[in-house]
């Protein structure tokens, strides 16, 4: 934030453009006014360290406690005597603390504060260190920490990673499913389409030769024989008589 | 109500189709222009008197009668006998022409009348045999009414066989390049579903001795030695299975879906939005309608089978639909077609819950299903029709071209993800809070779907809005400047998205209208459900 600040508005502009920036509209600053009054700690109580004066933590209806149910362990609950709900009051400062826990979590409380300030006034310091008094060198630093440097400047990767799992398992899996879709799914359907109409063309083959071969065969047979029979069909009267009498001759033969 | 109101609202269609048919071509070039426009406007006048009729339907309906199964409580009945014959040896076949409606078909009678009416829009820009098209349409709208107003198995059946004649037709003419192979395809897989359902029919036929659905919902209707008397036999199974699949065809649900995509990609625009408007529904509704109430026992033993089915088809659809993006030719239909297979899986995955949240989710997604998929490829119609492809990486910078169209796209796109604030959201959500009860990790897998769902629906929208306008798209769409006057979508096209667009919304914020007309059937289907399921 302080690197931000520094390179921004601090010292002499840098480019063109940036020498003819000028003052936003109201319409730009009083939004940011707004929100900057709500950001400042005097606006909810005059107290920096101290909340529970403030109107803020009177209207606010405050949790029994932030530590969520589940790891409210029974051990924790208890006071230093192990008993379950005497209350504990060892303190003078008129703070009553009904279990370990909240004495505990009490006591972490300055020690968060003290820290978090120590470890950004000590961001804030190199801040001008580097960029305001030049103290230090970016550069230098950058070619120093090389490696942590790009990896910094890469946000960690953390695109490349996403991309390089999530997004490309999903995309392989939807390649994946429409070439099952298109290939598998439908193609079941298409086997047995062409599984039917091989059937067809099978059965198509058995109508042709078999059923309808015995048709023709029924006729063909038919036809050969009025063939033969037709040159009996001569039209001479000599000829039939001899074929009468060699009927007659042979029931004669057989019934006689 | 004397006024046969169901009647009119089915066959209205028929009596289009003959004033369509007895239209006079036309002689000269000029004549044969204005025997088109008299056509198109005859069909959109029928669809629109469709549409009154529905609203009629929508105001004067009695929120508090629930139907389902009991007789007392359908409204607009109207019960004639239709064919009665006295045949030695086999006794007395009675099949009646019995229409009325419930919640479970209100939603669904509204949605044929307002997608029927908004389809014909797009359909003005066909100038193919107009004649034979407008004829067939106006049997499909006759066939798909039929479908959600008729209560006797046997006219149930006529109707849903009476839909599939034009459909081939207006696929297998009107369609894009491969529109045989769909048509036929499209044909032939349906007819495998209701193959089965016609040997279901039979069976109950000879159990109960009536095609009346109501009174087959009645378990003490079924002899006790027919073949589907009792409860819990594998005669009963196998019909609940043969009846599921042959609804699940339609629905589509994995692995019956790939009739899908072939018909959505040939099928001319109109029919598109038709087809996932309206058809799809039909399966959904025959399962709540007919296989689901007439055979309980069998349900209770497949309802876990029926869920997985659903959330496969919620996540597989949409993983099929993110795939369109890297394999083959991305097709903008075909992606649609794919998110449909995803967005009907939820349906199932509601009825499959068989809790109110799950089964009333369960309807509504159909109607808005019908509403936003309808949308969608009215949307894609309008850039196929310009541009003549529909890859999505021919395209790119369109929002500078075509503003007011990007708004419209993106509305329909947000509505498709379920965003708050649109009908999708609170479907979706109706449906979840059913299925979470009683299948919390289904119901966990395919909420994660949602997330797939927005990264390929705003895949697409990047690749045909934003980024660079290719160099040939960059002057109009016609240099004649005949077709298209401007670069953005025309009055037509405005006047059929928008109507949509307002649902949408409307039914995002105040969802009641159409939920208030379920409430009391889903009840009561529950109601009926309950004793047999675990």
């Amino acid at each position: 934030m302080f690197r931000l600040t520094i390179v921004a508005f601090h010292g002499e502009p840098k480019t063109k453009i940036a020498s003819h920036t000028h003052e936003n509209p109201i319409r730009i600053v009083l939004p940011l006014v707004i929100l900057s009054v709500l950001s400042v700690w005097f606006f909810y109580s005059p107290n920096p360290i101290d909340a529970s004066i403030g109107w803020f933590h009177h209207r606010v209806v405050q949790p029994e406690s932030a530590v969520p149910a589940a790891y409210q362990w029974d051990f924790l609950l208890q006071d230093h005597h192990g008993a379950a709900t005497v209350e504990h009051t060892a303190h003078q400062e008129g703070h009553h603390y009904l279990n370990v826990l909240q004495e505990e979590t009490h006591h972490f409380h300055y020690m968060a504060m003290f820290l978090s300030l120590l470890i950004a006034g000590s961001g804030i310091a190199l801040a001008f260190a580097i960029y305001q008094y030049k103290l230090i060198s970016a550069d230098a630093l950058e070619k120093r920490f090389k490696k942590l440097h790009t990896f910094s400047y890469n946000k960690w990767y953390f695109d490349e990673l996403y991309h390089a799992t999530i997004i490309a398992f999903m995309l392989a899996v939807s390649k994946a499913m429409a070439w099952f879709d298109n290939y598998v799914v439908d193609g079941i359907v298409n086997l047995s389409a062409q599984f039917t109409r091989f059937a067809g063309y099978v059965t198509g083959i058995f109508d042709n030769v078999v059923v309808d071969g015995a048709v023709n065969l029924t006729a063909s047979v038919t036809g050969y024989f009025g063939a033969g029979l037709r040159k009996m069909q001569t039209g001479r009267i000599q000829t039939y008589l001899v074929f009468a009498l060699i009927g007659l001759l042979l029931i004669f033969y057989f019934f006689i | 109500m004397n006024f046969p109101i169901l009647t009119w609202i089915t066959f209205l269609p028929l009596l289009g189709m003959l004033i369509v048919l007895l239209v006079p071509s036309g002689k000269d070039e000029k004549g044969k222009e204005l025997s088109k426009t008299i056509i198109r406007w005859v069909a959109l006048a029928t669809t629109f008197m469709q549409l009154v009729l529905a609203l009629i339907i929508f105001f004067s309906y009695n929120k508090g009668l629930t139907g389902v199964n009991n007789l007392q409580s359908f409204q607009f009945v109207e019960k004639l006998s239709w064919i009665n014959a006295q045949l030695p040896g086999i006794g007395n076949i009675k099949i009646e022409y019995f229409l009325g409606i419930d919640g479970l078909s209100v939603p669904m009678v509204l949605l044929t009348a307002i997608i029927s009416f908004l389809a014909v829009f797009p359909s003005f820009g066909i100038n193919k045999a107009v004649k034979g098209y407008f004829a067939m349409y106006l049997l499909l709208d006759l066939g798909m009414m039929g479908v959600f107003t008729a209560l006797d198995f046997f006219l149930f059946y006529i109707f849903w066989e009476l839909m599939l004649l034009p459909m081939y037709f207006l696929i297998g003419i009107w369609g894009g390049p491969r529109k045989e192979y769909a048509a036929i395809k499209f044909f032939i897989y349906t007819l495998v579903g209701s193959v089965f359902m016609l040997l279901v029919m039979i069976g109950l036929y000879h159990s109960t001795g009536t095609f009346n659905i109501i009174e087959m919902m009645n378990q003490g209707n079924f002899a006790a030695n027919s073949i589907f008397g009792g409860t819990g036999t594998t005669l009963r199974y196998v019909a609940f299975m043969g009846l599921f699949i042959g609804f699940a065809i339609k629905v589509p649900v994995f692995p019956f879906h790939t009739w899908l995509p072939d018909a959505h990609v040939e099928a001319p625009t109109p029919i598109s939005v038709i087809l996932a408007g309206v058809l799809l529904k039909m399966g959904a509704y025959g399962m709540l309608r007919i296989a689901f109430p007439i055979f309980p026992d069998a349900f209770a033993y497949f309802q876990t089978l029926i869920a997985w089915i659903g959330m496969i088809s919620i996540v597989y659809g949409a993983f099929c639909a993110l795939g369109q993006h890297k394999v083959g030719k991305r097709d903008f239909k075909k992606l649609i077609t794919y998110s449909s297979v995803s967005h009907m899986g939820l349906v199932i995955l509601g009825l499959a819950s068989m809790r109110p949240e799950g089964v009333t989710g369960a309807i509504f997604q159909m109607f808005n299903h019908g509403i936003i998929t309808a949308m969608l490829f009215m949307i894609v119609g309008v850039i196929y029709d310009r541009a003549h492809t529909r890859g999505l990486d021919d395209f790119g910078g369109l929002a500078k071209k075509m503003p007011i169209y990007t708004g419209i796209m993106a509305v329909a796109f947000f509505a498709a993800i379920g965003l708050p604030g649109m009908s999708g959201f609170i479907s979706e959500v109706l449906v979840f809070l059913g299925a979470f009860k009683t299948y919390p990790v289904l119901t966990i897998v395919s909420g994660l779907s949602i997330i797939l769902g927005a990264a390929y629906m705003l895949w697409a929208l990047q690749k045909i809005f934003f980024g660079q306008l290719p160099e040939k798209w960059q002057g109009p769409w016609d240099p004649t400047g005949k077709l298209y006057k401007t670069d953005d979508v025309n009055t037509r096209e405005i006047i059929a998205l928008v109507p949509l667009g307002i649902l949408v919304i409307f039914l995002g914020v105040y969802p009641s209208p159409v939920l208030d007309l379920m409430t009391g059937s889903v009840t009561q289907f529950i109601e009926l459900m309950k004793p047999f399921i675990q």
